[in-house]
Protein backbone atom coordinates (compact mmCIF):
# COMPACT_ATOMS: atom_id res chain seq x y z
CA UNK A 1 0.00 0.00 0.00
CA UNK A 2 2.36 2.13 1.22
CA UNK A 3 5.31 1.14 -1.95
CA UNK A 4 6.85 3.83 -4.02
CA UNK A 5 4.94 4.41 -7.02
CA UNK A 6 7.06 5.59 -9.82
CA UNK A 7 8.73 8.51 -9.83
CA UNK A 8 8.03 10.40 -12.39
CA UNK A 9 11.00 12.87 -13.15
CA UNK A 10 9.73 16.36 -13.11
CA UNK A 11 10.70 18.91 -15.62
CA UNK A 12 10.66 21.76 -13.70
CA UNK A 13 9.06 24.59 -15.16
CA UNK A 14 10.54 27.53 -13.36
CA UNK A 15 7.62 29.85 -13.30
CA UNK A 16 6.80 32.71 -11.11
CA UNK A 17 2.90 32.61 -11.50
CA UNK A 18 1.12 32.71 -8.17
CA UNK A 19 -0.21 28.95 -8.54
CA UNK A 20 3.68 27.72 -8.19
CA UNK A 21 4.31 25.70 -5.30
CA UNK A 22 7.93 25.32 -5.18
CA UNK A 23 9.98 23.04 -3.38
CA UNK A 24 13.16 24.51 -1.63
CA UNK A 25 16.13 22.63 -0.87
CA UNK A 26 16.64 21.57 3.19
CA UNK A 27 20.27 20.23 3.74
CA UNK A 28 19.17 17.98 6.52
CA UNK A 29 21.80 17.64 9.34
CA UNK A 30 22.08 15.72 13.10
CA UNK A 31 18.95 16.55 14.57
CA UNK A 32 17.03 15.91 17.71
CA UNK A 33 13.29 14.75 17.38
CA UNK A 34 10.90 15.86 20.55
CA UNK A 35 9.28 12.42 20.00
CA UNK A 36 11.33 9.66 21.27
CA UNK A 37 11.89 6.65 19.08
CA UNK A 38 12.55 2.89 20.59
CA UNK A 39 15.84 2.85 18.24
CA UNK A 40 17.62 5.95 19.36
CA UNK A 41 16.12 7.78 16.06
CA UNK A 42 15.29 10.87 18.12
CA UNK A 43 19.12 11.75 17.82
CA UNK A 44 19.72 10.51 14.46
CA UNK A 45 20.79 12.59 11.45
CA UNK A 46 18.24 13.66 8.99
CA UNK A 47 19.34 13.30 4.85
CA UNK A 48 18.72 16.23 2.76
CA UNK A 49 15.47 16.90 0.85
CA UNK A 50 13.05 19.15 -0.50
CA UNK A 51 9.90 20.56 0.75
CA UNK A 52 7.31 22.12 -0.69
CA UNK A 53 7.08 25.83 0.17
CA UNK A 54 3.61 25.77 1.10
CA UNK A 55 0.56 22.75 1.95
CA UNK A 56 -0.62 21.69 -1.45
CA UNK A 57 -3.83 24.26 -2.17
CA UNK A 58 -7.14 23.59 -3.25
CA UNK A 59 -6.77 24.90 -7.03
CA UNK A 60 -3.84 22.76 -7.14
CA UNK A 61 -5.46 19.53 -5.54
CA UNK A 62 -8.29 20.65 -7.57
CA UNK A 63 -6.07 19.86 -11.21
CA UNK A 64 -5.62 17.24 -9.99
CA UNK A 65 -8.68 15.46 -9.43
CA UNK A 66 -9.52 16.40 -12.56
CA UNK A 67 -6.61 14.80 -14.32
CA UNK A 68 -6.58 12.05 -11.82
CA UNK A 69 -10.75 11.43 -11.60
CA UNK A 70 -10.37 8.28 -9.68
CA UNK A 71 -9.55 10.70 -6.60
CA UNK A 72 -12.89 13.16 -7.17
CA UNK A 73 -14.81 12.62 -4.27
CA UNK A 74 -17.79 10.93 -6.20
CA UNK A 75 -15.64 8.23 -7.48
CA UNK A 76 -13.03 7.55 -4.29
CA UNK A 77 -13.77 3.63 -3.15
CA UNK A 78 -14.27 4.30 0.45
CA UNK A 79 -11.22 2.10 1.47
CA UNK A 80 -9.17 5.16 0.34
CA UNK A 81 -11.17 8.17 2.53
CA UNK A 82 -14.21 8.80 4.48
CA UNK A 83 -17.22 10.46 3.69
CA UNK A 84 -15.86 13.64 4.69
CA UNK A 85 -13.32 13.47 2.10
CA UNK A 86 -13.65 16.83 -0.02
CA UNK A 87 -17.16 16.86 1.79
CA UNK A 88 -16.40 20.89 2.10
CA UNK A 89 -16.37 21.21 -1.92
CA UNK A 90 -19.87 22.88 -3.38
CA UNK A 91 -19.24 19.53 -5.87
CA UNK A 92 -16.71 16.81 -7.09
CA UNK A 93 -14.92 19.74 -9.37
CA UNK A 94 -15.43 23.20 -7.49
CA UNK A 95 -14.50 23.84 -4.56
CA UNK A 96 -15.44 27.46 -2.98
CA UNK A 97 -14.06 30.16 -5.25
CA UNK A 98 -12.81 31.68 -2.21
CA UNK A 99 -10.62 29.49 -1.07
CA UNK A 100 -8.89 28.12 -3.47
CA UNK A 101 -5.66 29.32 -1.98
CA UNK A 102 -6.36 27.52 1.13
CA UNK A 103 -4.90 24.66 1.87
CA UNK A 104 -6.82 21.64 1.02
CA UNK A 105 -8.29 19.75 3.67
CA UNK A 106 -10.46 16.49 3.91
CA UNK A 107 -7.63 14.61 2.33
CA UNK A 108 -7.25 11.32 3.09
CA UNK A 109 -3.69 9.90 3.30
CA UNK A 110 -4.04 7.85 0.82
CA UNK A 111 -5.31 11.10 -1.47
CA UNK A 112 -2.28 13.18 -0.49
CA UNK A 113 0.17 10.19 -1.39
CA UNK A 114 -1.13 9.39 -4.54
CA UNK A 115 -0.90 13.29 -5.26
CA UNK A 116 2.36 13.44 -4.22
CA UNK A 117 3.09 10.78 -6.77
CA UNK A 118 1.59 12.01 -9.52
CA UNK A 119 4.04 15.41 -8.90
CA UNK A 120 7.04 12.74 -8.74
CA UNK A 121 7.14 13.51 -4.81
CA UNK A 122 6.10 11.72 -2.12
CA UNK A 123 4.99 12.61 1.49
CA UNK A 124 7.48 13.76 4.47
CA UNK A 125 8.42 11.88 7.26
CA UNK A 126 7.46 12.96 10.59
CA UNK A 127 11.46 13.56 10.95
CA UNK A 128 11.61 15.79 7.86
CA UNK A 129 8.56 17.71 8.94
CA UNK A 130 9.68 18.10 12.44
CA UNK A 131 13.43 19.21 11.07
CA UNK A 132 11.76 21.86 8.72
CA UNK A 133 9.55 22.91 11.53
CA UNK A 134 11.88 23.70 14.09
CA UNK A 135 13.04 26.59 12.02
CA UNK A 136 12.25 30.04 12.29
CA UNK A 137 12.82 33.16 10.04
CA UNK A 138 16.74 33.35 12.09
CA UNK A 139 17.37 30.02 13.03
CA UNK A 140 17.26 26.41 11.94
CA UNK A 141 16.48 24.95 15.46
CA UNK A 142 14.72 27.53 17.25
CA UNK A 143 12.81 25.12 19.32
CA UNK A 144 14.48 26.56 22.51
CA UNK A 145 13.10 30.37 21.67
CA UNK A 146 10.52 30.45 24.89
CA UNK A 147 7.97 32.81 23.17
CA UNK A 148 8.65 31.09 19.65
CA UNK A 149 7.10 28.11 21.86
CA UNK A 150 4.32 29.99 23.38
CA UNK A 151 3.24 31.62 20.12
CA UNK A 152 3.27 28.18 18.37
CA UNK A 153 0.72 26.77 21.09
CA UNK A 154 -1.27 29.71 20.56
CA UNK A 155 -1.84 29.59 17.45
CA UNK A 156 -2.79 25.88 17.49
CA UNK A 157 -4.12 24.87 13.95
CA UNK A 158 -7.73 26.06 13.91
CA UNK A 159 -7.76 25.11 10.43
CA UNK A 160 -7.19 27.13 7.12
CA UNK A 161 -8.83 30.52 8.06
CA UNK A 162 -6.58 32.29 5.64
CA UNK A 163 -4.46 31.13 2.73
CA UNK A 164 -1.43 29.51 2.20
CA UNK A 165 1.78 31.05 2.11
CA UNK A 166 0.50 34.34 3.76
CA UNK A 167 2.78 33.83 7.06
CA UNK A 168 6.67 34.73 7.37
CA UNK A 169 8.67 32.08 5.44
CA UNK A 170 11.24 29.94 7.79
CA UNK A 171 14.99 30.28 6.92
CA UNK A 172 14.27 27.67 4.21
CA UNK A 173 11.78 29.52 2.68
CA UNK A 174 9.15 27.10 4.07
CA UNK A 175 5.73 28.33 5.18
CA UNK A 176 2.73 27.72 7.20
CA UNK A 177 4.75 24.39 9.42
CA UNK A 178 2.94 26.02 12.19
CA UNK A 179 -0.49 27.68 12.53
CA UNK A 180 -2.44 26.80 9.77
CA UNK A 181 -3.19 23.39 9.14
CA UNK A 182 -2.24 19.63 10.69
CA UNK A 183 -0.20 18.11 7.60
CA UNK A 184 -0.21 14.15 6.28
CA UNK A 185 3.42 12.63 7.23
CA UNK A 186 4.23 9.66 5.81
CA UNK A 187 4.80 7.49 8.09
CA UNK A 188 2.11 8.87 10.14
CA UNK A 189 1.08 5.12 11.23
CA UNK A 190 4.40 4.27 12.52
CA UNK A 191 4.82 7.49 14.74
CA UNK A 192 4.32 5.55 17.54
CA UNK A 193 5.19 2.19 16.72
CA UNK A 194 9.31 1.89 17.88
CA UNK A 195 8.24 3.55 22.06
CA UNK A 196 5.27 1.10 21.55
CA UNK A 197 7.40 -1.87 21.14
CA UNK A 198 9.88 -0.11 23.84
CA UNK A 199 7.64 0.04 26.51
CA UNK A 200 5.00 -3.36 26.69
CA UNK A 201 3.92 -1.88 29.78
CA UNK A 202 2.84 1.00 28.02
CA UNK A 203 1.12 -0.33 24.75
CA UNK A 204 -0.50 3.18 23.61
CA UNK A 205 1.53 5.69 25.35
CA UNK A 206 -0.54 8.48 23.78
CA UNK A 207 -3.87 6.94 24.99
CA UNK A 208 -4.18 8.12 28.25
CA UNK A 209 -2.60 9.91 31.02
CA UNK A 210 0.43 7.72 32.85
CA UNK A 211 1.96 6.71 29.25
CA UNK A 212 2.04 9.56 27.33
CA UNK A 213 5.81 11.46 29.29
CA UNK A 214 7.23 8.51 27.90
CA UNK A 215 6.78 9.42 24.42
CA UNK A 216 8.26 12.49 24.13
CA UNK A 217 12.34 13.39 24.28
CA UNK A 218 10.93 17.11 25.47
CA UNK A 219 8.39 17.06 27.51
CA UNK A 220 7.55 20.93 27.37
CA UNK A 221 7.14 20.83 23.73
CA UNK A 222 3.33 20.87 23.77
CA UNK A 223 3.08 21.95 20.11
CA UNK A 224 4.83 19.12 19.18
CA UNK A 225 2.95 16.77 21.64
CA UNK A 226 -0.48 18.18 20.50
CA UNK A 227 0.43 17.04 16.82
CA UNK A 228 1.78 13.94 17.51
CA UNK A 229 -1.29 12.77 19.75
CA UNK A 230 -3.67 13.93 17.03
CA UNK A 231 -1.57 12.35 13.89
CA UNK A 232 -1.10 9.17 15.63
CA UNK A 233 -4.38 8.71 15.86
CA UNK A 234 -5.25 8.94 11.88
CA UNK A 235 -6.02 6.13 9.79
CA UNK A 236 -4.70 6.48 6.49
CA UNK A 237 -8.41 6.96 5.11
CA UNK A 238 -9.17 9.53 7.91
CA UNK A 239 -9.99 13.25 7.06
CA UNK A 240 -10.29 15.99 8.97
CA UNK A 241 -11.23 19.89 8.14
CA UNK A 242 -8.10 20.96 9.46
CA UNK A 243 -5.94 18.58 8.39
CA UNK A 244 -4.21 18.75 4.85
CA UNK A 245 0.13 18.19 3.63
CA UNK A 246 2.70 18.81 1.40
CA UNK A 247 5.04 16.96 -0.49
CA UNK A 248 8.80 15.92 -0.08
CA UNK A 249 11.26 14.62 -2.63
CA UNK A 250 15.18 14.06 -2.59
CA UNK A 251 17.56 16.65 -3.30
CA UNK A 252 18.25 17.15 -6.96
CA UNK B 1 -37.67 4.88 26.78
CA UNK B 2 -39.28 1.98 27.92
CA UNK B 3 -37.72 -1.40 28.59
CA UNK B 4 -39.59 -3.52 26.72
CA UNK B 5 -38.01 -6.86 26.37
CA UNK B 6 -40.38 -9.54 24.47
CA UNK B 7 -38.42 -12.04 25.15
CA UNK B 8 -37.25 -13.27 21.74
CA UNK B 9 -34.23 -10.80 21.83
CA UNK B 10 -32.30 -13.94 23.71
CA UNK B 11 -28.94 -12.12 22.78
CA UNK B 12 -29.57 -9.14 24.31
CA UNK B 13 -29.39 -9.32 28.71
CA UNK B 14 -32.58 -8.26 29.59
CA UNK B 15 -32.03 -5.22 30.86
CA UNK B 16 -33.96 -2.03 30.68
CA UNK B 17 -32.60 0.85 28.27
CA UNK B 18 -32.60 3.81 29.02
CA UNK B 19 -31.01 7.28 27.80
CA UNK B 20 -29.32 9.05 30.91
CA UNK B 21 -30.25 12.48 31.07
CA UNK B 22 -27.25 15.21 31.42
CA UNK B 23 -27.28 18.28 33.45
CA UNK B 24 -25.23 21.82 33.11
CA UNK B 25 -23.76 22.27 36.26
CA UNK B 26 -24.81 23.67 39.14
CA UNK B 27 -27.91 21.71 38.10
CA UNK B 28 -27.68 17.40 39.00
CA UNK B 29 -30.05 14.72 37.46
CA UNK B 30 -33.16 13.14 39.70
CA UNK B 31 -32.26 10.87 41.83
CA UNK B 32 -32.57 7.47 40.34
CA UNK B 33 -36.22 5.70 41.27
CA UNK B 34 -35.35 2.23 39.65
CA UNK B 35 -34.87 -0.73 42.01
CA UNK B 36 -32.76 -3.10 39.44
CA UNK B 37 -29.90 -2.46 37.06
CA UNK B 38 -30.41 -1.11 33.25
CA UNK B 39 -28.77 -0.22 30.42
CA UNK B 40 -28.12 2.95 30.60
CA UNK B 41 -26.64 4.77 27.25
CA UNK B 42 -24.50 8.01 27.37
CA UNK B 43 -24.07 10.05 24.83
CA UNK B 44 -21.61 13.03 25.37
CA UNK B 45 -20.18 15.68 22.93
CA UNK B 46 -16.92 17.12 23.59
CA UNK B 47 -17.03 21.18 22.48
CA UNK B 48 -14.01 23.25 22.75
CA UNK B 49 -15.29 26.66 22.68
CA UNK B 50 -14.17 30.30 23.70
CA UNK B 51 -16.33 31.45 26.81
CA UNK B 52 -16.05 33.63 29.72
CA UNK B 53 -13.63 33.04 32.71
CA UNK B 54 -13.90 36.06 34.74
CA UNK B 55 -15.44 39.85 33.68
CA UNK B 56 -13.70 41.17 30.55
CA UNK B 57 -11.77 38.07 30.32
CA UNK B 58 -12.38 34.90 28.09
CA UNK B 59 -10.24 31.16 27.38
CA UNK B 60 -10.75 28.94 24.65
CA UNK B 61 -12.45 26.14 26.72
CA UNK B 62 -12.34 22.37 25.75
CA UNK B 63 -15.37 20.93 27.25
CA UNK B 64 -17.20 17.69 27.91
CA UNK B 65 -21.13 19.10 26.78
CA UNK B 66 -20.04 22.63 26.41
CA UNK B 67 -19.90 23.44 29.79
CA UNK B 68 -16.65 23.53 32.58
CA UNK B 69 -17.28 20.94 34.45
CA UNK B 70 -18.94 18.75 31.67
CA UNK B 71 -22.24 17.28 32.13
CA UNK B 72 -23.08 15.65 35.19
CA UNK B 73 -23.84 11.40 34.79
CA UNK B 74 -26.01 9.90 37.21
CA UNK B 75 -26.09 6.59 37.30
CA UNK B 76 -26.79 3.14 39.52
CA UNK B 77 -24.34 0.83 40.86
CA UNK B 78 -24.80 -2.34 38.65
CA UNK B 79 -25.59 -0.60 35.87
CA UNK B 80 -24.61 -1.18 32.68
CA UNK B 81 -23.55 1.85 30.48
CA UNK B 82 -22.79 2.31 26.62
CA UNK B 83 -21.23 5.18 26.34
CA UNK B 84 -21.22 7.64 22.97
CA UNK B 85 -18.28 10.11 22.72
CA UNK B 86 -18.58 12.53 20.15
CA UNK B 87 -15.95 15.03 18.83
CA UNK B 88 -17.35 18.32 17.18
CA UNK B 89 -16.48 18.76 14.30
CA UNK B 90 -15.00 21.83 14.36
CA UNK B 91 -12.10 20.70 17.33
CA UNK B 92 -8.98 21.04 16.43
CA UNK B 93 -7.57 18.21 18.26
CA UNK B 94 -8.24 15.05 19.33
CA UNK B 95 -10.14 13.80 22.58
CA UNK B 96 -10.93 11.07 24.73
CA UNK B 97 -12.08 10.03 28.14
CA UNK B 98 -11.08 8.32 31.64
CA UNK B 99 -14.31 7.67 33.88
CA UNK B 100 -12.54 7.41 37.07
CA UNK B 101 -15.96 5.23 37.95
CA UNK B 102 -14.75 2.70 35.18
CA UNK B 103 -13.23 -0.54 35.79
CA UNK B 104 -10.97 -1.35 32.89
CA UNK B 105 -7.93 0.12 30.91
CA UNK B 106 -7.81 3.48 30.84
CA UNK B 107 -10.67 4.00 32.24
CA UNK B 108 -12.07 3.83 28.79
CA UNK B 109 -9.36 6.19 27.67
CA UNK B 110 -7.75 3.66 25.35
CA UNK B 111 -11.40 3.08 23.96
CA UNK B 112 -12.07 6.59 22.86
CA UNK B 113 -9.57 8.16 20.77
CA UNK B 114 -11.51 9.94 19.41
CA UNK B 115 -10.51 13.05 15.71
CA UNK B 116 -12.38 15.93 15.49
CA UNK B 117 -15.91 15.00 13.77
CA UNK B 118 -15.64 11.20 14.55
CA UNK B 119 -17.47 9.10 17.35
CA UNK B 120 -16.64 6.52 19.41
CA UNK B 121 -18.50 4.10 22.19
CA UNK B 122 -17.56 1.46 24.87
CA UNK B 123 -19.14 0.03 27.61
CA UNK B 124 -18.85 -0.41 30.97
CA UNK B 125 -20.08 -1.96 34.10
CA UNK B 126 -20.50 0.60 37.17
CA UNK B 127 -19.24 -2.56 39.64
CA UNK B 128 -18.53 0.34 42.31
CA UNK B 129 -20.90 3.03 43.94
CA UNK B 130 -19.50 6.43 44.43
CA UNK B 131 -18.72 10.15 42.94
CA UNK B 132 -16.28 10.06 40.24
CA UNK B 133 -14.23 12.46 38.69
CA UNK B 134 -14.11 11.83 34.61
CA UNK B 135 -11.47 13.70 32.63
CA UNK B 136 -10.05 13.93 29.00
CA UNK B 137 -6.96 11.88 29.45
CA UNK B 138 -5.57 12.65 25.73
CA UNK B 139 -1.89 13.50 24.88
CA UNK B 140 -0.26 16.37 26.36
CA UNK B 141 -3.09 15.40 29.17
CA UNK B 142 -2.28 18.35 32.16
CA UNK B 143 -3.20 21.14 28.76
CA UNK B 144 -6.48 18.85 28.05
CA UNK B 145 -7.61 18.93 32.14
CA UNK B 146 -6.15 22.82 32.62
CA UNK B 147 -8.38 23.75 29.55
CA UNK B 148 -11.86 22.34 31.07
CA UNK B 149 -11.90 18.89 30.22
CA UNK B 150 -13.35 17.24 33.30
CA UNK B 151 -16.59 16.41 35.16
CA UNK B 152 -18.52 14.15 37.69
CA UNK B 153 -20.28 10.79 37.17
CA UNK B 154 -22.33 9.87 40.06
CA UNK B 155 -23.12 5.65 40.50
CA UNK B 156 -25.56 5.45 43.05
CA UNK B 157 -25.45 2.64 45.41
CA UNK B 158 -27.66 0.10 45.05
CA UNK B 159 -30.12 1.22 47.73
CA UNK B 160 -30.06 5.13 46.45
CA UNK B 161 -29.27 8.16 48.39
CA UNK B 162 -31.16 8.95 51.53
CA UNK B 163 -33.53 11.84 49.98
CA UNK B 164 -32.62 15.63 50.46
CA UNK B 165 -34.10 18.84 49.39
CA UNK B 166 -31.87 20.80 46.92
CA UNK B 167 -28.68 18.88 45.27
CA UNK B 168 -26.14 20.93 43.81
CA UNK B 169 -23.01 20.58 41.38
CA UNK B 170 -19.73 22.11 42.16
CA UNK B 171 -16.58 21.66 40.96
CA UNK B 172 -12.96 23.57 41.39
CA UNK B 173 -10.46 23.99 38.90
CA UNK B 174 -7.16 26.21 38.37
CA UNK B 175 -6.45 27.79 35.17
CA UNK B 176 -3.36 29.14 33.58
CA UNK B 177 -3.28 32.32 31.59
CA UNK B 178 -0.79 33.92 29.39
CA UNK B 179 -2.18 37.32 31.18
CA UNK B 180 -2.28 38.04 34.78
CA UNK B 181 -5.13 37.93 37.12
CA UNK B 182 -7.91 40.32 35.52
CA UNK B 183 -6.27 40.84 32.41
CA UNK B 184 -8.67 41.47 29.82
CA UNK B 185 -9.43 39.76 26.29
CA UNK B 186 -9.01 36.02 25.02
CA UNK B 187 -6.19 34.94 27.55
CA UNK B 188 -3.73 31.83 26.14
CA UNK B 189 -2.91 29.05 27.95
CA UNK B 190 0.13 29.75 29.77
CA UNK B 191 2.38 26.46 29.71
CA UNK B 192 5.14 27.96 31.71
CA UNK B 193 2.73 28.26 34.68
CA UNK B 194 1.06 25.14 34.75
CA UNK B 195 4.13 23.44 34.88
CA UNK B 196 5.00 25.33 37.57
CA UNK B 197 1.46 25.31 38.82
CA UNK B 198 1.12 28.57 39.91
CA UNK B 199 -2.16 29.05 38.65
CA UNK B 200 -3.95 32.75 37.66
CA UNK B 201 -7.53 31.58 38.27
CA UNK B 202 -8.90 29.04 40.66
CA UNK B 203 -12.99 28.99 40.28
CA UNK B 204 -15.61 26.97 41.01
CA UNK B 205 -17.68 26.13 37.82
CA UNK B 206 -15.22 26.81 35.25
CA UNK B 207 -14.95 31.03 35.83
CA UNK B 208 -14.93 33.58 38.55
CA UNK B 209 -18.49 34.86 39.26
CA UNK B 210 -20.34 31.35 37.65
CA UNK B 211 -21.51 30.79 41.40
CA UNK B 212 -22.73 34.09 42.47
CA UNK B 213 -25.11 36.87 41.50
CA UNK B 214 -27.98 35.40 39.34
CA UNK B 215 -25.96 31.76 39.27
CA UNK B 216 -25.78 31.23 42.89
CA UNK B 217 -27.19 28.36 44.55
CA UNK B 218 -30.28 28.54 46.45
CA UNK B 219 -31.55 27.14 49.52
CA UNK B 220 -34.38 27.49 52.01
CA UNK B 221 -33.47 27.63 55.75
CA UNK B 222 -34.37 23.92 57.06
CA UNK B 223 -33.20 22.51 53.61
CA UNK B 224 -31.05 19.45 53.65
CA UNK B 225 -28.20 20.39 51.07
CA UNK B 226 -26.63 17.86 49.26
CA UNK B 227 -23.22 19.45 47.43
CA UNK B 228 -21.47 16.83 44.76
CA UNK B 229 -18.42 18.47 44.99
CA UNK B 230 -15.10 17.75 42.49
CA UNK B 231 -12.19 18.87 41.66
CA UNK B 232 -10.55 18.81 38.39
CA UNK B 233 -7.14 20.05 38.88
CA UNK B 234 -5.13 19.97 37.16
CA UNK B 235 -2.77 20.77 39.72
CA UNK B 236 -4.12 22.18 42.89
CA UNK B 237 -5.80 20.27 46.10
CA UNK B 238 -8.90 22.12 47.18
CA UNK B 239 -9.98 23.01 50.73
CA UNK B 240 -13.33 23.30 50.66
CA UNK B 241 -15.21 25.01 53.20
CA UNK B 242 -18.43 26.60 53.27
CA UNK B 243 -18.55 30.13 55.49
CA UNK B 244 -21.33 29.49 58.71
CA UNK B 245 -22.03 26.11 57.71
CA UNK B 246 -20.85 23.06 59.51
CA UNK B 247 -20.80 19.69 57.09
CA UNK B 248 -23.19 17.08 58.94
CA UNK B 249 -21.91 14.55 56.68
CA UNK B 250 -18.87 14.24 53.93
CA UNK B 251 -18.27 11.36 52.13
CA UNK B 252 -15.03 12.00 51.65
CA UNK B 253 -12.97 11.17 48.61
CA UNK B 254 -16.31 10.65 47.05
CA UNK B 255 -16.34 7.00 48.93
CA UNK B 256 -19.13 5.06 51.10
CA UNK B 257 -17.83 6.12 54.11
CA UNK B 258 -18.58 9.51 55.90
CA UNK B 259 -17.39 11.82 58.46
CA UNK B 260 -19.43 13.55 60.88
CA UNK B 261 -19.45 17.29 62.09
CA UNK B 262 -16.87 18.57 59.45
CA UNK B 263 -15.63 22.00 58.99
CA UNK B 264 -12.99 21.95 55.94
CA UNK B 265 -12.86 18.81 53.82
CA UNK B 266 -9.97 18.13 51.61
CA UNK B 267 -10.50 17.39 47.67
CA UNK B 268 -7.67 15.95 46.35
CA UNK B 269 -7.18 17.20 42.36
CA UNK B 270 -9.05 14.19 40.42
CA UNK B 271 -11.45 13.28 43.39
CA UNK B 272 -14.63 14.28 44.70
CA UNK B 273 -16.76 14.78 47.75
CA UNK B 274 -19.79 14.67 48.79
CA UNK B 275 -21.03 17.17 51.78
CA UNK B 276 -24.73 17.08 53.72
CA UNK B 277 -25.84 19.83 55.77
CA UNK B 278 -29.02 21.53 56.98
CA UNK B 279 -29.14 25.00 56.18
CA UNK B 280 -30.92 26.66 59.71
CA UNK B 281 -30.73 29.77 59.07
CA UNK B 282 -31.19 32.87 56.15
CA UNK B 283 -28.22 34.04 55.04
CA UNK B 284 -25.64 33.99 52.27
CA UNK B 285 -23.30 31.16 52.82
CA UNK B 286 -19.59 31.59 50.81
CA UNK B 287 -18.14 28.40 49.02
CA UNK B 288 -14.52 28.75 49.33
CA UNK B 289 -11.22 26.99 49.06
CA UNK B 290 -9.63 27.39 52.86
CA UNK B 291 -6.20 28.42 50.82
CA UNK B 292 -7.69 31.45 50.83
CA UNK B 293 -5.54 33.44 48.71
CA UNK B 294 -7.61 31.41 46.15
CA UNK B 295 -10.67 33.09 47.20
CA UNK B 296 -9.39 36.18 47.81
CA UNK B 297 -7.30 36.69 45.04
CA UNK B 298 -8.43 34.09 42.48
CA UNK B 299 -11.68 33.63 41.93
CA UNK B 300 -12.48 30.60 43.84
CA UNK B 301 -15.98 31.89 46.06
CA UNK B 302 -19.37 30.96 45.32
CA UNK B 303 -22.64 31.41 47.25
CA UNK B 304 -25.13 29.41 48.87
CA UNK B 305 -27.82 32.07 49.28
CA UNK B 306 -30.38 30.84 52.22
CA UNK B 307 -33.99 32.00 52.50
CA UNK B 308 -36.33 32.05 55.41
CA UNK B 309 -36.75 33.09 59.07
CA UNK B 310 -34.13 34.44 61.24
CA UNK B 311 -33.33 31.78 64.44
CA UNK B 312 -32.21 33.94 66.51
CA UNK B 313 -31.99 31.15 69.08
CA UNK B 314 -29.17 29.62 66.47
CA UNK B 315 -27.60 32.70 65.03
CA UNK B 316 -28.54 36.60 66.27
CA UNK B 317 -26.83 38.59 63.95
CA UNK B 318 -24.89 41.46 64.92
CA UNK B 319 -26.03 42.32 68.63
CA UNK B 320 -23.97 45.25 69.62
CA UNK B 321 -21.26 47.50 67.75
CA UNK B 322 -19.15 50.67 69.40
CA UNK B 323 -16.31 51.66 71.28
CA UNK B 324 -15.01 50.41 74.14
CA UNK B 325 -12.73 52.89 76.41
CA UNK B 326 -9.32 52.37 76.66
CA UNK B 327 -9.29 52.33 80.15
CA UNK B 328 -12.05 49.29 80.35
CA UNK B 329 -9.00 46.71 79.74
CA UNK B 330 -7.69 47.78 83.28
CA UNK B 331 -4.26 47.18 82.15
CU1 LIG C 1 -9.17 16.49 25.46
Amino acid sequence: MKGKGSWIPLLCVLSTAVLANEYVPLPGGPFHSSLRFGNGGDKGVVAGYQLMSKPVREVEFLAFVETHPQWRRDRIPGLFADAGYLSHWESPLAPHPGTLNFPVTRVSWFAADAYCRARGARLPTWLEWEFAAAADAHQTDARDDADRRRRILTVGTPGAHRAAGESEPNVYGVHDLHGLVWEWPWDHAGMMAAADNRNVDTESPLRYCGGSALAFSDRRDYAVIKRVALLSALSARTTLFNLGFRCAKELP
Amino acid sequence: MNGCTTGKATAEAPLPVEQAQLTAPPLVPPPISRKGPAKVVVDLEMVEQEMRLSDGVTYEFWTFGGTVPGSFIRIREGDTVEFHLKNRHDSHVAHNIDLHAVTGTGGGAEATFTLPGHKTQFTFQALNPGLYVYHCAMAPVGMHIANGMYGLILVEPEEGLPPVDREYYVMQGDFYTEGDHGAPGLQPFSLEKAVDEHPTYVVFNGSEGALTGEGALTANAGDKVRLFVGNGGPNLVSSFHVIGEIFDRVFYEGGSKYQENVQTTLIPAGGAAMVEFTTEVPGNFILVDHSIFRTFNKGALGILSVDGEMKPEIYTGQQFSGEYPEAEGGR
